[in-house]
C-alpha cells in the first residue's frame, strides 16, 4: 500500500511541478466576423464516432455473467447539427447503435432569440452534470463510465440497478437558459422541463426512461448552475419527479461536479445523490425511501499530446433497501444482502491517439464490494470520431 | 501483488514514450509565427480538456472560413466544464485559423 502511494505522490509531484498551472493567454486581435451577406445561408456539420471495445470480468466463480457489458461491445454514433444564418436557429441531431440497439440520443432545435438567453425544445441531452454532456464513447480516456452513472458496464449491475443517473441522460422537453459573460468567467443557468426518469416497481429503470411516451402524464424539473473560468469550472444540477406511472413515487437528485486544469493534468470530480421513494407490500407508496449516492474522482496526464495516462476512483453506496438478484428490493426474504451496500473501484488507463485520430484505450479496474466477491475488469478498445 | 505488476509496466511505457514524441501541435508550434504561439498553446490546453488534439485538426480540413471555425469554439465553449473563458473564444479561433488558413487556403 505504501509503496503504491509513493508512487502516485511521484507522478503527480512531477507533474504538477512542471507547470503549476496555466499562463494568462489573450494575445491575437480580435478579427471582425463575416458579415451578413457573406455568410452562408445554412452552416452545417455532420460526424461520426465509431469504435469497438473488449472487456474482461476477471471474476470467481469463472463465467461469472453479472456484467452485462462483458465481452465485445460496438457504438457507432452520427450525428448532424445545420444553423439558419438569418434567424440563428439550429437543429442538432444525433442517432447511437450501441448497447440497446437504435436510439435517438438528440433531435432537438436550439433558438437564441437573445445573446445571453437561448432554448432548446425536443429531445434533449440533459446537461445534469457536465459529464453527460462529454459522455461520448470517443471522447473518454476510458471505456468505462463513473460509477454515479454507470449503466451497463458495471458489475453487479442487476443487483445495484446501475448508477445514481444514467449517461447520457435524454429525454423529451424543454430547456431554457440564461448566459452570463463576465469575459474572464461565463455563468450559466438552465432549467429543465422534461418527461422525467420512469421506473416500475421500487426503482427507477434506465432502460424504461428511453421510451417516448411520458409514462405519468406529469412533468418532472430540473435546474443546472455552471461557473466556467480557465482554471476550474463548477457545474451543480437538481432533478425532481415522479417515476411510476401512478405519480406516487418520486425521485430527487442532485449532483455537483468540477474540472480542473493544472499544466498537463486534467482533473475531474462528482459527487451524486438520488433519494427514491418506494413501496412496500400493501402500502399506496410514497411513504418510504432509499438512498443512492457515489463519488468519482479521475486524473487525466497528458504525458504528449497524443498519450494520456488516467487514474480514477469512484464509489457508489445503496442504502435503505435490500439488493436481490434482480434487483432493489425492501423484501428482506428474497434479498442476497443487506440494506447497505457499497462498491468501490480504481481504475488505471493508458489511452494513445494515433495521427489522423484513431483512438486506442487499454485500462485495468479493481472493483471492491461490500457484499459481493471482489473483481478484476479488464478493457481495452479502439475508436475514431470526427 | 498484483498491482505492483500492472502499475510497473504501464508507468515505464508511458514515460517512455512521452519522453521520445514530439506531436504533430508541437511542429506547428515550432512553424508558428511568435504572435500565434501563446494561442496556439492555449488552444492545445483548452481543447485537449476534453477530446484528443487530433479531432480538432480533422475539423479544420472540414472548415472553409474564420466563421466556421468560431462556431466550432463557441459551441464547445458553451458545453458544461469546457474550461473555455468568453474571452478564450477569440484567441483560440485567431489560432485555429492561422492553421486553417496556413493548410487549406480557401
Amino acid at each position: 500500500m505504501m509503496s503504491r502511494l509513493v508512487l502516485l505522490a511521484c507522478v503527480f509531484c512531477g507533474v504538477l511541478g512542471a507547470q503549476a498551472a496555466d499562463p494568462p493567454a489573450p494575445r491575437t486581435a480580435p478579427a471582425p466576423r463575416s458579415g451578413d451577406a457573406d455568410a452562408p445561408l445554412f452552416r452545417w456539420r455532420v460526424g461520426a464516432s465509431l469504435g469497438a471495445g473488449y472487456s474482461a470480468l476477471l471474476v470467481k466463480p469463472e463465467h461469472d455473467r453479472s456484467m452485462p457489458n462483458a465481452g465485445m461491445q460496438g457504438e457507432f454514433a452520427l450525428w448532424g447539427r445545420v444553423t439558419h444564418r438569418d434567424s440563428g436557429v439550429s437543429a442538432n441531431l444525433r442517432v447511437c447503435w450501441g448497447c440497446h440497439g437504435l436510439e435517438l440520443e438528440e433531435a432537438a432545435l436550439a433558438w437564441r432569440p437573445l445573446p445571453v438567453f437561448s432554448v432548446r425544445a425536443g429531445r434533449l441531452n440533459v446537461h445534469a452534470g457536465s459529464f453527460n454532456a462529454r459522455h461520448d464513447f470517443n471522447t473518454r480516456a476510458t471505456l468505462t463510465k463513473p460509477l454515479t452513472r454507470m449503466m451497463g458496464g458495471m458489475v453487479r449491475q442487476t443487483e445495484f440497478n446501475q448508477g445514481v443517473l444514467p449517461a447520457p441522460y435524454v429525454d423529451n422537453g424543454v430547456n431554457a437558459a440564461l448566459e452570463l459573460d463576465f469575459g474572464a468567467a461565463a455563468m450559466r443557468l438552465d432549467g429543465y422541463v422534461l418527461a422525467g426518469l420512469k421506473g416500475v416497481g421500487n426503482d427507477i429503470a434506465f432502460d424504461r426512461s428511453r421510451n417516448f411516451p411520458d409514462n405519468n402524464g406529469e412533468p418532472s424539473f430540473g435546474a443546472t448552475f455552471g461557473l466556467e473560468t480557465p482554471l476550474l469550472s463548477l457545474h451543480l444540477a437538481y432533478l425532481w419527479g415522479n417515476y411510476d406511472a401512478d405519480a406516487r413515487r418520486s425521485y430527487q437528485i442532485a449532483s455537483a461536479d468540477f474540472g480542473a486544469r493544472l499544466g498537463p493534468v486534467t482533473l475531474e470530480g462528482e459527487i451524486a445523490w438520488r433519494q427514491t421513494q418506494f413501496t412496500r407490500a400493501g402500502s399506496p407508496g410514497g411513504e418510504d425511501q432509499f438512498w443512492k449516492w457515489g463519488w468519482w474522482l479521475q486524473a487525466d496526464w497528458n504525458i504528449v499530446d497524443t498519450l494520456r495516462l488516467t487514474l480514477a476512483a469512484d464509489s457508489l453506496n445503496v442504502k435503505g433497501i435490500y439488493l436481490a438478484s434482480f434487483g432493489p428490493t425492501p423484501n428482506a426474504a428474497l434479498a442476497v444482502t443487506d440494506d447497505n451496500n457499497r462498491v468501490i473501484r480504481g481504475t488505471l488507463g493508458l489511452s494513445y491517439t494515433t495521427v489522423g485520430g484513431v483512438l486506442l484505450r487499454l485500462s485495468g479496474e479493481y472493483w471492491e464490494f461490500s457484499d459481493f466477491n471482489d473483481a478484476w475488469v479488464v478493457q481495452a478498445g479502439i475508436g475514431w470520431a470526427f | 501483488m498484483t498491482w505492483r505488476l500492472w502499475v510497473v509496466p504501464v508507468l515505464l511505457l508511458a514515460l517512455g514514450a512521452g519522453c521520445a514524441a514530439t506531436t504533430r501541435w508541437d511542429a506547428e508550434y515550432e512553424r508558428a509565427p511568435q504572435a500565434v504561439r501563446a494561442d496556439w498553446d492555449l488552444a492545445r490546453r483548452r481543447c485537449s480538456r476534453c477530446h484528443s488534439l487530433e479531432r480538432v485538426f480533422l475539423q479544420l480540413e472540414l472548415d472553409n472560413d474564420r466563421d466556421d471555425v468560431r462556431w466550432t469554439v463557441e459551441d464547445m465553449a458553451r458545453r458544461p466544464s469546457s474550461g473555455i473563458a468568453p474571452q478564450e473564444v477569440e484567441p483560440i479561433t485567431g489560432a485555429l485559423d492561422w492553421y486553417r488558413t496556413r493548410q487549406n487556403p480557401r
